[in-house]
């Protein structure tokens, strides 16, 4: 159960962040296109 | 077979209807109490009509199908998808009441296209004075475009029929144009995407609301800001309780969580289901992520590459804000917009609202919130493209099986490149019909296909034409492709085909 719930938890987190970096990759652009 | 003689068609559809009818009239409790703890007597009154008259029609199409549940009725596909399309267009009435009531609707026709734009996911606002909403009225209007992202048709089955045997509920779901199996069970996928949801619901509010009271919101109103531009944001919807929409907050870290928020939810559930097992390199492998990576930062990088020639947003967190906000926001048919409408037309240029046009069309990922020819049918034309050159520059002796990545390892056969093709055209066809229309009445070419593929694409963003003195060939033109983008075209077309169907035997019927 503990594992379940760790694993939900990381699943959420690597979203989260993965769409964070995403948008970071976009305001680069927005810098090089400056 | 017998049990299908005794029991109407008409009886099944009433009596599951029926329950979809119940479960929407049970969900106004919550602008209800919103009335009630906002001291809203007007509202209150309005919204305990329309839970009567939602209950006694639901009540009363469950007791004209009634034997459906005393002779266990088999549902049939058909039934399936003419219950999701029937479900929608009632409902669109029933829940129409209450903005009619506000007064802040010109017409019940204005509601009706407010609440089928909620439903959607659209966005797009006929609704007057948006600044003076009550309490209630905005908690329904963010609720209709939460429950409607999710799916009220699967929300309502799910928890209110009592299980006899799960496989027939699949009927429904596909019917509500989600058509996706996380577990075996039906009714257990349906919860998945609750539990999904209401997690993202409690963290995407708390950062929202202290972000707001960050910014100087009062700590009620700013949560209630954060609630409804998470089920805004989570829903691809589009609705704000402000009429300046997301400008309103004038915060980039606000900008930036609906950002977060409005990617995810245009996100496939089956995705977010398989990365919360475990499976994080699906976040790549996937070939919706893969099309809406590729698609979105063409669309970007174009735009910046425009406006770099323009010199209209001169610095990086501007154009991060007014270019790349928007594009998203289009692209997963969101619909909230950092810029007033009319500068679309006026500032972004032919070039800027193409790109606009083509990212609306495309969408976000099948079984999600999101609209449009959606990430998946884009990827399995453009991987069919591709599989198809390589067939004709290899020997016809290579009798080689094409396979793409979506959730698992699937076949690319004829079929399903046929159907994703079929539903683009279907689409694409929606899409001219409404740029028709539009320049029939008067308004400019680029400004139609705009608003054209924002109803048809489910997005709500608008270039200045949507307004309640719009002709009413557009408002019904909108209604209609707002309903046929979200269901995907197939489940109204089987209600048509039920509908004339019944008519006709009850012409022949009169003539024999």
């Amino acid at each position: 159960m503990m594992d379940h719930r760790k694993n939900e938890f990381r699943g959420f987190a690597v979203e989260v962040f993965g769409v964070m970096a995403y948008l970071a990759l976009l305001f680069l652009a927005a810098v090089f296109f400056q | 077979m017998k049990t299908e003689k005794m029991v109407q068609s008409y009886e099944i559809i009433f009596y599951y209807t029926g329950y979809i009818i119940l479960g929407m009239a049970f969900l106004m409790v919550i602008p209800i109490v919103t009335a009630l703890a906002f001291a809203e007597w007007n509202p209150l009154c309005d919204f305990i009509i329309s839970m009567s008259v939602t209950t006694l029609v639901g009540l009363g199409m469950i007791f004209i199908g009634r034997r459906t549940h005393r002779e266990k009725a088999y549902v049939q596909w058909k039934h399936g998808l003419v219950v999701a399309s029937l479900s929608w267009l009632l409902l669109m009435l029933l829940c129409a009441i209450p903005y009619s009531m506000s007064g802040h609707t010109e017409s019940y026709l204005d509601a009706c296209f407010d609440v089928m734009s909620g439903f959607t996911t659209t966005g797009l606002v006929l609704t007057q004075d948006l600044d003076h909403l009550s309490n209630a009225l905005n908690m329904w209007r963010h609720m209709l475009t939460f429950v409607g992202g999710q799916g009220m048709v699967v929300l309502a089955l799910t928890f209110m029929v009592k299980e006899r045997n799960g496989a027939y509920l699949y009927k429904f779901y596909v019917g509500e144009a989600k058509d996706i199996e996380l577990v075996p069970n039906v009714k257990g996928t349906a919860r998945i995407i609750w539990k999904i949801s209401m997690l993202y619901l409690a963290v995407g509010t708390a950062a929202l609301w202290v972000d707001g009271m960050f910014i100087g919101l009062k700590p009620v109103s700013a949560f209630l800001n954060a609630l409804y531009m998470f089920e805004s944001s989570w829903s691809t919807g589009g609705f704000a309780p402000m009429t300046q929409n997301i400008m309103y907050y004038h915060s980039l870290s606000y900008e930036i969580i609906t950002m977060v928020i409005f990617t995810l939810g245009s996100f496939n559930f089956g995705l977010h289901y398989a990365v919360w097992k475990g499976d994080r390199r699906e976040l790549t492998r996937n070939i919706e992520t893969k099309s809406f990576f590729l698609t979105s930062v063409s669309a970007c990088l174009l735009t910046l590459l425009w406006f770099s020639k323009q010199n209209l947003y001169p610095d990086a967190v501007s154009r991060f804000r007014r270019i790349i906000f928007n594009i998203l926001s289009a692209h997963t048919t969101t619909g909230l917009g950092s810029v007033y409408a009319r500068q679309f037309a006026l500032e972004w240029g032919n070039f800027g609202v193409l790109i606009m046009v083509v990212v609306m069309l495309i969408g976000g990922s099948a079984c999600s919130t999101a609209g449009g020819f959606k990430g998946l049918r884009v990827g399995v034309i453009a991987k069919g493209i591709c599989c198809e050159i390589k067939k004709l520059l290899s020997s016809e002796r290579n009798l080689k099986v094409y396979k793409f990545h979506y959730i698992k390892d699937q076949v690319l056969s004829d079929s399903l490149v046929r159907s994703s093709a079929l539903i683009i055209i279907c689409y694409i066809m929606l899409f001219s019909v409404g740029t028709l229309i539009g320049t029939f009445c008067g308004y400019p070419a680029a400004d139609s296909a705009f608003e054209a593929a924002s109803v048809t694409g489910n997005v709500g963003l608008s270039i200045g034409i949507t307004a309640p003195s719009i002709p009413l060939v557009l408002k019904l033109y909108d209604i209609i492709a707002m309903y046929l983008g979200r269901l995907e075209f197939i489940s109204v077309f089987a209600l048509v085909g039920f509908a004339g169907g019944g008519l006709k035997k009850q012409c022949e019927k009169l003539a024999g």
